[in-house]
């Protein structure tokens, strides 16, 4: 019997909270931005904001220019991550296995719920509707979302892209081809920007083309991702839903600090982020894990392969980082831990001198206390150390 | 726009069920009947949480805060159109 897999997508997340908070915006098109609003970003568009063609990460001048009407609101992540926080409760109570995917987007697997299947879409509409309503009940009105209901991740998130706002779209035997085929190979999560020009260079424009092509051309075009392209273009997708560990008894090692003032200094943000992904790896080798999954505050990927590398787990997390709004928090951790196995040492040789390098940091900071050494890049939060509260070194740096 | 205010507030407030309800704020002499909550969200201040709301009053909307460490209400900022 097939999963039942449900994308949950709040529509035009920041911008609606936004309009949920203060009723002068509800209706109107707002952009929510960094401050000040001129030589900032669009972090979010509202609804009526997107059919002027306001998209995030246009900047704020461009935005204004397809909307001369536009309503810039400052925005403020400590709120958007917070209402996150209850919305993932309530998907909670509907699911043991929720995935969460980024800020406003979150997988479930409601197979085992009772009489859930795909073919008759009654029981799963009847979830759908009653995490919508409370939604609407417990955040507000204004504050919605798109679901899509599928036997895997990559058709479920089709599906929920398929009616905004406020859709509820199933994708099962009976609609599979014509969804697929009424898709723009850009619909899938998956292919990109970079990967729809490759393909398009490839003069595959559309998903009867990408079904045409052999699966050896595509791997010798994407290499690992030939074989995921091929299969998209089929809705075929094997990875499951993996419940998250967000809470309190998830066993992490994670560090987050409280800037003494928003930021919106990427250089600042960065060094702050690396310092404290040093500084979970640090603790991680030092009890002895290795971890696959790197979080921020916002968002999370998981690795192929374990890790205790800070320099590594710091490049995921600037990645996952949304650089669009001013920083206040930062934050960075790993999860999916395992015991690392001394006997199984990488046999890289890149691999090698960076653990080798790492030891000896180790052993150094170890001899001479935390922060005697540490990665030249984190020097900013030192030598600018007023500026961020909660650090403390002996070191002096001129 | 909105204009930061961070100003100390009196507020009427109710208590129900664990939770805090401010229903009126007196703010540079007037007082302000709050006619709807539209949203809440927490931030936390160091380990205390601070409780936001962000209410209609009087036609216009208003966001108060409140310090349940401190017993204390501020008037974050309003809305001038
Ligand atoms: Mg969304």
């Amino acid at each position: 019997m097939d999963e039942v897999v449900m994308h949950i997508d709040m529509n035009s997340y920041f911008a609606s909270v936004e309009q949920q908070a203060n009723p002068h915006l509800a209706g109107k098109p707002i952009a929510v931005s960094g401050r000040p609003y001129i030589h900032s970003v669009v972090a979010a568009a509202s609804i009526e904001a997107k059919k002027f063609g306001v998209r995030s990460g246009m900047s704020t001048w461009e935005a204004k220019k397809l909307c001369p009407g536009l309503i810039f609101v400052p925005g403020n992540p400590a709120k958007y991550i917070d209402l996150s926080g209850r919305l993932i409760k309530i998907f909670r109570d509907f699911s043991p296995t929720v995935e969460i995917f980024s800020i406003d987007e979150a997988f479930l697997d409601i197979t085992s719920l009772d009489g859930c299947t795909l073919s008759d879409r009654v029981q799963p509409f009847r979830i759908a509707g009653e995490i919508k309503q409370r939604i609407k009940d417990e955040l507000g009105e204004k504050i919605t979302c798109s679901i899509g209901i599928a036997k895997n991740k990559l058709l479920a998130k089709l599906a929920s892209e398929k009616k905004k706002p406020d859709g509820l779209t199933i994708i099962n035997e009976n609609n599979l081809d014509a969804m697929l085929l009424s898709s723009k190979l850009d619909d899938f999560c998956g292919i990109g920007r970079q990967t729809l020009a490759h393909l398009q260079a490839m003069g595959i424009y559309t998903v009867a083309q990408l079904r045409q092509v052999p699966l050896e051309c595509l791997t010798a075009a994407f290499g690992r991702h030939g074989r995921d392209i091929f299969n998209m273009a089929f809705g075929i997708d094997n990875a499951p839903v993996v419940a998250s560990d967000t809470g309190p008894e998830a066993k992490s090692f994670s560090h987050t600090l409280t800037l003494e003032r928003e930021t919106s200094d990427r250089k600042q943000v960065e060094a702050v982020l690396l310092y404290l992904a040093e500084k979970a790896a640090r603790r991680m080798r030092q009890e002895g894990f290795c971890g696959r999954t790197i979080h921020t505050l916002t968002a999370q990927r998981s690795l192929p392969q374990a890790t205790s590398n800070g320099l590594e787990i710091y490049k995921v997390g600037r990645q996952l980082m949304n650089f669009d709004l001013p920083v206040r928090v930062v934050g960075i951790g790993v999860s999916n831990l395992v015991k690392k196995d001394r006997t199984s040492g990488s046999w890289l040789p890149e691999v090698q001198k960076e653990e080798k390098i790492i030891t000896s940091l180790d052993f150094v900071n170890d001899r001479f206390g935390e922060n005697a050494v540490f990665r030249a890049a984190t020097l900013p939060v030192f030598s600018r150390d007023r500026r961020v509260a909660g650090i403390r070194t002996k070191m002096r740096f001129n | 726009m909105y204009e930061e205010i961070k100003e100390f507030v009196e507020v009427a407030a109710v208590f129900v069920g664990g939770k805090a309800v401010p229903k009126a704020f007196f703010w540079r002499g007037r007082k302000y009947i709050v006619e709807k909550i539209n949203l809440e969200h927490q931030e936390r201040q160091g380990s205390d949480p601070l409780f936001y709301f962000s209410v209609t009053a009087a036609g216009n909307s208003y966001e108060l805060s409140f310090d349940s460490h401190n017993l204390v209400w501020k008037l974050e900022r309003i809305w001038t159109k």
